[in-house]
């Protein structure tokens, strides 16, 4: 007993700098509400350092920069451009800049999310939090079928492309129901042959085991974790206050 | 005997979450179409409701239980927030996918009029994105205009939703979602049920 616990001290030691999956999806919540509390410049500045200060203690400094960088280029972009409003390429060229510009925390906070939690993990930690296991079965599977599905998609579609009834516009307009058809009846079957190897893969693997499943890495709340959310709540608690005193922001 | 529900369980759990996957390919597929044009935007909830009804009905055939449902629900919303929306969606996705798995649950999610009529409500889910449009117009204008929407743009969305556009495009969703299902059984289960797997 001794000695498991000391591994588990250890195994937690080891990824220190690595976040919990659940203060991951607790943060990117939380800094997208407040993202939204604010419109000026300096607001949004502080908002995306403090999400890259997040990025990069979370081992991906490099993307941090990245996103940081662009950030402040389309900030910059947006400034020297804005005087000369009147023609039209410079309004589409305004616009996709401020709409990049606006949505970039929240993307560089759900990429990271996405890339440095492994599944495992992210199943471990949804066992913790005591999610039915159908939740957390189901929610595991979503996330691995996209490249899956686009495989399929991508064959169905040379397959139906030899006989001219292909997925696109022509066809939509002239035979809506047709295509719809000979796109989704292939599209099924597929999906439920994914989805029978998947399960029998599965089950092979002991899904179905009733006991206490393991995992790999320790999952747990570490210093860190604690740290951020209660930084992000006293940012959180402070833009209320000045939201409340009428300050604008 | 213990043993065999639960196989069965998670087997259906996995099936769930293959088709919630090809929901939410659907979702960006349309939402990638629609989203850059004013006239489009107002009509997204319309055409994820048709195109995603046969998939709602597979995913109730292969796995009939109120948990598929609530995920099918509440993962658009989390995409939005992820994409950095405005953060009300939930509040919207939720009670939508609560309703609908009650629904459903009336016909014990096999019976296909009611899991219809499960779809309906399931379908306004979508609306978390859009009811800031009235709910706090001048929020949502002031923001949408601050995101470097162009004042055309702006322009052009307050112009085409009054007030009375809100319950014309519930209706207008709920008609699709019925369509689609429509769809589902005169065309689709003749060909699923010859593959034997209806």
């Amino acid at each position: 007993m001794k000695q498991s616990e000391n591994a588990f001290c250890c195994s937690c030691q080891k990824n220190r700098n690595r976040f919990d999956p659940r203060t991951k999806i607790m943060l990117l919540i939380l800094l997208d509400i407040l993202l939204f509390m604010g419109h000026s410049l300096f607001y949004e500045s502080c908002v995306i350092l403090f999400c890259a200060l997040i990025v990069a203690l979370g081992g991906q400094s490099k993307s941090a920069l990245k996103f940081t960088t662009a950030f402040f280029l389309f900030a910059v972009t947006e400034h020297i451009i804005t005087p000369y409003m009147d023609m039209f390429v410079i309004t589409l060229i305004h616009f996709v800049a401020v709409c990049v510009r606006k949505v970039l925390p929240c993307f560089m906070l759900a990429k990271w999310l996405v890339t440095s939690t492994e599944v495992s993990e992210f199943v471990a930690a949804m066992w913790k939090i005591k999610m039915p296991q159908e939740v957390i079965v189901t929610s595991s599977v979503i996330f691995r079928c996209f490249p899956t599905l686009k495989e399929e998609w991508n064959a169905i579609q040379n397959a139906m492309k030899m006989r001219g009834i292909e997925f696109r516009l022509r066809n939509l307009i002239i035979s809506p129901v047709q295509t719809m058809e000979h796109l989704l009846v292939p599209m099924f079957i597929a999906t439920l042959n994914i989805s029978d190897e998947l399960s029998a893969a599965a089950l092979c693997r002991g899904l179905d085991d009733p006991n206490q499943h393991t995992c790999m890495k320790e999952v747990c709340f570490q210093v860190y974790d604690c740290i951020f959310l209660f930084l992000t709540m006293l940012f959180f608690a402070a833009v209320c206050f000045l939201k409340a005193w009428g300050y604008p922001l | 005997m213990e043993n065999t529900r639960k196989t069965k369980s998670s087997r259906g759990a996995i099936s769930a979450g293959v088709f919630i996957a090809l929901y939410l390919v659907t979702y960006f597929i349309v939402g990638a179409i629609t989203m850059p044009v004013a006239v489009l935007f107002v009509l997204m909830p319309e055409a994820v409701a048709l195109l995603a009804a046969p998939t709602y009905h597979m995913m109730l055939t292969k796995s009939p239980s109120w948990i598929s449902i609530l995920i099918a629900a509440f993962l658009p919303s989390l995409l939005l927030i992820a994409s950095g929306h405005i953060p009300i969606a939930p509040l919207v996705a939720i009670p939508a996918g609560i309703v609908a798995a009650l629904i459903a649950g009336k016909g014990n999610y096999k019976s296909f009029r009611w899991n219809s009529v499960s779809h309906m409500f399931f379908s306004l889910n979508l609306f978390g994105g859009f009811i800031p449009i009235w709910v706090m117009r001048d929020y949502f204008f002031q923001d949408t205009f601050e995101r470097g929407m162009s004042q055309e743009f702006c322009d052009a969305l307050r112009a085409l939703t009054p007030w009375w556009v809100l319950p014309v495009i519930i209706i207008a969703t709920m008609l699709c979602s019925l369509l689609g299902s429509v769809f589902t059984q005169k065309v689709l289960s003749k060909h699923l049920e010859k593959a034997g797997v209806l």
